[in-house]
């Protein structure tokens, strides 16, 4: 196996065909009635972009110029004749046509920690895995080496960030946190542990953990082994969280913003074979001076964006990569006397790109106030199906953890299937 | 004074469809202009007491000024100004001006000489004609967005306020060289609050003394507050008083210098405002009139003997429709 720091063409096909291991070769085969003929298919990977706190639909996907409800900026026009976005996402709306685009959001959850929680598990009640842990698990193949979900984001207090996790699955498709681009603590090895006393270690563990298993239940022991095998992965390969293996120009084209060099780390994590990267972009809870907050915070995700867009694309990853960018909610119609917009669930808006997902596709739509969705209304759980379908999962599926199933989704909830390729 | 201003009862009220972000009489007096978060400009005849609502703006109002040679200057979130012609009869525009390609936070004028400046959201500071809006001169762009700009006397300086993350910034540039003379940090008006880990604040208002001497900078003093104004000697970035509302919530949104001396201040929150007289160092309050909502914009009479007040009034937090308020001056 080999992890490349800088991309080559030669490291690349080596690194796609690590990547395309015997699941995907027998999916590929299976598909393809000349066995042989067809190439090999690479994973399917998510990357998703959380805008922490809740974009306004409004200022982003949605707008409504001269509305009460819409607020000071224009509507430009996009990449798809006749559509329009907001002025505050002048690349992006160049890009359009790349992007599936939902505008009938309806969760119905005003409240960050639920919010969180229900936009990332397609749920309410509590317990479930979070998308990305959820595609780790499904998307799983017996030779992986790296951790299956890594979440990387600003070492802020925000509380809510962090909510949700693996739940019954286990927490070896915990996401592995990555805080400010910095590797996760401890991947180099202490000078005063030579290779001897480590491996001595390491054998007594493994005897350690043989005499539990016969006498308990395996299931804590196999997550503490996985989670140790991810470790030691980590410590081996820790070079993929070093972005000093990026060009200057590379790091000028993602931004020197925290956001941008998240989504740069999250670029090398996915190429490395990480199959879910979580990106938090902070500072979208914008209750007060609301056009300030999405100025500046668009400016920074409108070029990076795109620019993940081209590199994914210019390095072949788009089309096995769905990226998502929702947040918790969106953001009220009505503005406060303080300039912001508050908590919104009822009709807000969100947007998907890459694998299997249509592009140029605008779904849904608001009343010209913005205040209700007047078609084609989505729910947090018609998300999570679709995200899973767009990844070639089929999201009727069933967890089988010990004796009991559970949906991989809300069965009350289904895939959008007008935005699936 | 000739009346406390806390007795002070409103000589007109004007409701306002939008709410209300700026207001300014035309140099006859006549005229009150008034705009906010909706594409009209408000335009009250306060001999007739007429209100009409005239278009021109393709976006929220956000600054009004009065200029010389009787014009009213009129701004908006997209950058446009438009100058108002109002020495016969009803206004009409005179020019109309794509200054930015962006938001415009604020205007100021210099009526000696007969320019005035327009700051926006991408820190992008222009200086013009008020005659026929021509260009005079661009200063290097700042780093954040400027939310206040104020010409000095003096023509030769100019006076920005930024958003600086946490810490809001007074800078005075040198028109000339686009130099900063001096540049003074002002984390007193910038908020954070853990729940959101958003920051809150910004200074909201910008003005300088006729002798150009002072300026003060007004927001809201932290996350709680109180809403505040700082006042600072220009020669130094010394911060000489603090001025602090009773009320606990919302924003000073400005500030002025009354020709007798005293400096007035405006804000306030939803369901409470004031318009607030200080002695001329604002070492202590002298009164303060009330207003029914927070207020977000004043403008002294030219004659200085009334004040016009835009505030906004609405249910819960959410301002709907704004309020005009004529107020014969107290002092």
């Amino acid at each position: 196996m080999k992890f490349t720091q800088t991309h080559r063409s030669d490291d690349w096909q080596t690194r796609r065909r690590w990547l395309t291991g015997a699941v995907g070769t027998v999916a590929a085969l299976g598909a393809a009635p000349l066995a042989g003929a067809a190439p090999l298919q690479p994973r399917k990977q998510l990357l998703l972009l959380f805008l922490s706190g809740g974009a306004s639909q409004f200022e982003t996907w949605d707008p409504k110029p001269g509305a009460k409800t819409g607020g000071p900026f224009r509507a430009i026009p996009t990449s798809i004749p006749g559509v329009r976005i907001g002025e505050l996402l002048p690349h992006t709306a160049k890009a359009l046509h790349r992007l599936t685009v939902v505008r009938s959001v309806v969760s119905n959850i005003a409240d960050h920690f639920q919010g969180h929680y229900a936009l990332q598990s397609g749920r309410i009640a509590p317990g479930y895995p979070v998308l990305g842990s959820a595609v780790a698990k499904l998307l799983e193949r017996p030779d992986d080496v790296l951790p299956g979900y890594v979440s990387i984001r600003r070492n802020g207090p925000k509380a809510y960030t962090d909510v949700g996790d693996a739940g019954f699955l286990g927490a070896k498709y915990d996401g592995v946190k990555v805080y400010d681009n910095l590797p996760p603590q401890n991947l180099v090895r202490p000078a005063g542990i030579t290779t001897p006393l480590a491996e001595s270690v390491e054998r007594r563990r493994r005897a350690a953990d043989a005499r539990f298993r016969e006498r308990h239940d395996n299931r804590p022991i196999e997550s503490y082994e996985a989670t140790y095998q991810q470790a030691a992965a980590l410590m081996k390969h820790r070079e993929i969280f070093d972005l000093a293996g990026e060009s200057s120009a590379m790091h000028d084209r993602y931004g020197r913003h925290e956001f941008g060099q998240h989504c740069l780390q999250a670029r090398r994590l996915l190429e490395a074979g990480v199959t879910c990267v979580k990106v938090t972009h902070f500072d979208w809870d914008a209750h007060q001076d609301n056009f300030y907050w999405h100025q500046m915070r668009c400016a920074e995700f409108d070029r990076t964006f795109v620019t993940l867009l081209d590199d994914l694309e210019q390095r072949g990853m788009l089309e096995h990569t769905l990226v998502v960018v929702t947040g918790e909610m969106g953001r009220t119609p009505q503005i406060n006397n303080l300039g912001g917009r508050d908590h919104w669930g009822r009709a807000w808006s969100m947007a998907m790109a890459g694998a299997g997902v249509k592009p140029g596709v605008i779904h849904g739509a608001t009343n010209d106030l913005g205040t209700e969705v007047t078609e084609d209304p989505v729910t947090h759980g018609d998300l999570f199906h679709t995200y899973l379908r767009a990844l070639g999962i089929d999201s009727r599926m069933e967890y089988t953890i010990g004796d009991q199933t559970n949906p991989v989704a809300d069965p009350a909830a289904k895939p959008i299937e007008a935005l699936l390729a | 004074m000739a009346t406390p201003p806390d007795q002070a009862k409103p000589t007109g009220e004007y409701t306002v469809a939008a709410p209300l972000l700026s207001c300014a009489f035309d140099a006859g007096g006549r005229f009150l202009f008034a705009g906010g978060r909706d594409r009209g400009l408000v335009i009250v005849d306060t001999s007739s007491g007429t209100q009409s609502v005239v278009p021109g703006h393709d976006s929220w109002i956000g600054s009004i000024v009065r200029a010389g040679d009787g014009l009213v200057l009129t701004s908006d979130y997209q950058g446009r100004v438009i100058a108002w012609d109002c020495r016969n009869g009803a206004p009409q525009p005179r020019w109309t001006l794509e200054a930015h390609p962006c938001t415009i936070h604020a205007l100021s004028v210099n009526l000696a000489r007969a320019t005035f400046a327009s700051a926006d959201r991408d820190g992008l500071v222009r200086v013009w004609r008020t005659a026929d809006g021509s260009p005079v001169g661009e200063l290097p762009r700042l780093e954040f967005p400027a939310y206040g700009v104020a010409l000095l006397p003096d023509g030769k300086q100019l006076v920005t306020a930024d958003r600086q993350p946490q810490k809001p910034r007074l800078q005075i540039h040198d028109l000339a060289s686009g130099k900063v003379l001096l540049s003074v940090d002002v984390p007193e008006l910038s908020g954070y609050r853990r729940v959101e880990d958003i920051e809150w604040g910004g200074i909201r208002g910008l003005t300088v003394s006729p002798d150009g001497s002072q300026i003060v900078a007004c927001g809201r003093n932290g996350y709680d507050g109180p809403a505040c104004a700082l006042l600072y000697e220009t020669g130094t970035g010394r911060l000489r008083q603090k001025l602090s509302s009773d009320l606990k919530g919302g924003f000073y949104y400005g500030a002025r210098f009354h020709p007798n001396g005293l400096l007035l201040t405006v804000g306030g929150d939803l369901g409470k405002g004031e318009l607030r007289f200080w002695n001329a160092d604002g070492a202590v309050s002298k009164g303060v009139i009330t207003i029914p909502g927070p207020a977000t914009a004043f403008d002294i009479h030219p004659d200085g003997t009334r004040f016009a007040v835009a505030s906004n009034v609405g249910k819960g937090s959410y301002p709907d429709s704004g309020l005009i308020t004529l107020h014969e001056s107290p002092v």
